[in-house]
């Protein structure tokens, strides 16, 4: 290489250390002899420092693990569907309670709720250390393509399979007629709290506080 | 027969997939972040291509080299965005008009040398997007030419060609 106009030919397999030996040394000869491209290849150099140093903030504190785990959530709860024929559900469990929340496709924002069939915060029982099963049922007189559901837990409380969250969204469809949602919840401390449920279409949401009392029956 | 919200298998599978992306986390949020040049966008970005690949954990499994499979699913969920956000009016001329000492204008901007322009990152937004990615992809993170023509698609003489013409662009904006 001997000229100006080769430079601009060369120039990045140089920078990327793809030329062969002799190429490499003919390049380097010809900047060594032509202030021109001498001051080119430098300042190429500098950029190339100044790219491989480009500042990239850290990603927000825990965004690894809660990022892997709303992805395995996303796709379990989904998958799950918990929609699935009232009856089955019933027959499959031993341990059952049944928590209702009517869902119409007129139901108002829950700033404006409409008296509900739940009139009372209802209660159900819990044990300590140890998963019983709560069932939500969700009562829909049509069929839904998407309804987003939010559980909240307490953060003394865990659903199986996910130690650590409180919250939980996902979307679903609604079946006509009941719909219901099998929760392994524990208490991880003796002492009550209330679970929050809410579901939302259409701009439309309905919530529901359920009290879980916490029983311990490791002791009589 | 223990009846939990999640089976023994679907666990087993939870941690495969964990194993498999935890320790390629970084360098996905970098590409991300070189995408969409924000934190939050990145890691919008970031768990939209998770939740994408978690059905797909076996076949992730069998992936040779994941560091450059994961950055072709990124940017696929990276130009899904930008189509969906291109459906959105944006001024672009006002966000030029926005980068301090700049007066040109995108039609004139590129055949011009910009003298005034001495910040790195203003001069990578003013690279078309196609050199803008190799240029990032290949002089930032390192990824091959033979990766970056996988990623986005192209052979490898676009890779190089549009290389060549990025880090010119930066050099003429940057002199």
């Amino acid at each position: 290489m001997n000229s100006c106009q080769e430079f601009d030919r060369y120039i990045d397999d140089y920078l990327d250390d793809a030329l062969q030996a002799g190429e490499r040394r003919a390049f380097e000869v010809h900047c060594q002899q032509c202030k021109s491209c001498q001051q080119k290849l430098e300042h190429a150099q500098a950029l190339q420092a100044a790219l491989r140093q480009r500042v990239v903030p850290p990603m927000s504190e825990g965004f690894v693990p809660r990022s892997i785990r709303k992805a395995v959530t996303h796709h379990e709860m989904h998958k799950r569907g918990f929609v699935r024929g009232f009856g089955s559900a019933m027959a499959a469990s031993v341990l059952l309670v049944v928590i209702g929340l009517w869902v119409y496709p007129h139901m108002q924002d829950a700033s404006h709720q409409t008296p509900s069939p739940v009139s009372s915060i209802p209660e159900v029982t819990i044990a300590l250390e140890t998963y019983k099963k709560v069932h939500l049922v969700f009562d829909s007189n049509v069929e839904v393509a998407e309804a987003i559901v939010l559980i909240e837990l307490p953060e003394h409380m865990e659903i199986m399979g996910f130690p650590g969250e409180a919250q939980f969204s996902w979307s679903t469809p609604l079946k006509q007629g009941r719909n219901v949602l099998p929760l392994p919840i524990k208490a991880l401390e003796p002492k009550n709290g209330e679970l929050h449920a809410r579901i939302s279409f259409a701009g439309k949401k309905k919530s529901i506080r359920i009290q879980l009392n916490v029983q311990d029956e490791r002791v009589g | 027969m223990k009846i939990g919200l999640f089976s023994r298998r679907t666990q087993q599978q939870n941690e495969t997939f964990e194993e498999l992306i935890a320790p390629q986390m970084p360098a996905l949020y970098r590409l991300a972040y070189h995408y969409t040049g924000s934190q939050p966008d990145a890691e919008d970005l970031v768990q939209d291509v998770l939740i994408k690949l978690y059905p797909k954990y076996q076949e992730l499994q069998k992936v040779a080299s994941l560091r450059p499979w994961l950055a072709k699913v990124l940017y696929r969920a990276y130009i899904d965005r930008m189509r969906h956000a291109s459906r959105q009016a944006v001024d672009l001329a006002k966000e030029y008009d926005d980068l301090e000492g700049v007066g040109a204008k995108p039609g004139d901007n590129h055949e011009k040398r910009v003298d005034t322009i001495r910040d790195l990152e203003a001069a990578l937004t003013y690279l078309p997007e196609e050199q803008r990615m190799v240029v990032l992809m290949h002089d930032v993170e390192s990824y091959t030419q033979e990766e970056i023509g996988g990623v986005l698609g192209v052979p490898l003489g676009t890779v190089k060609s549009r290389l060549h013409r990025g880090r010119a662009k930066l050099r003429e904006l940057l002199s």
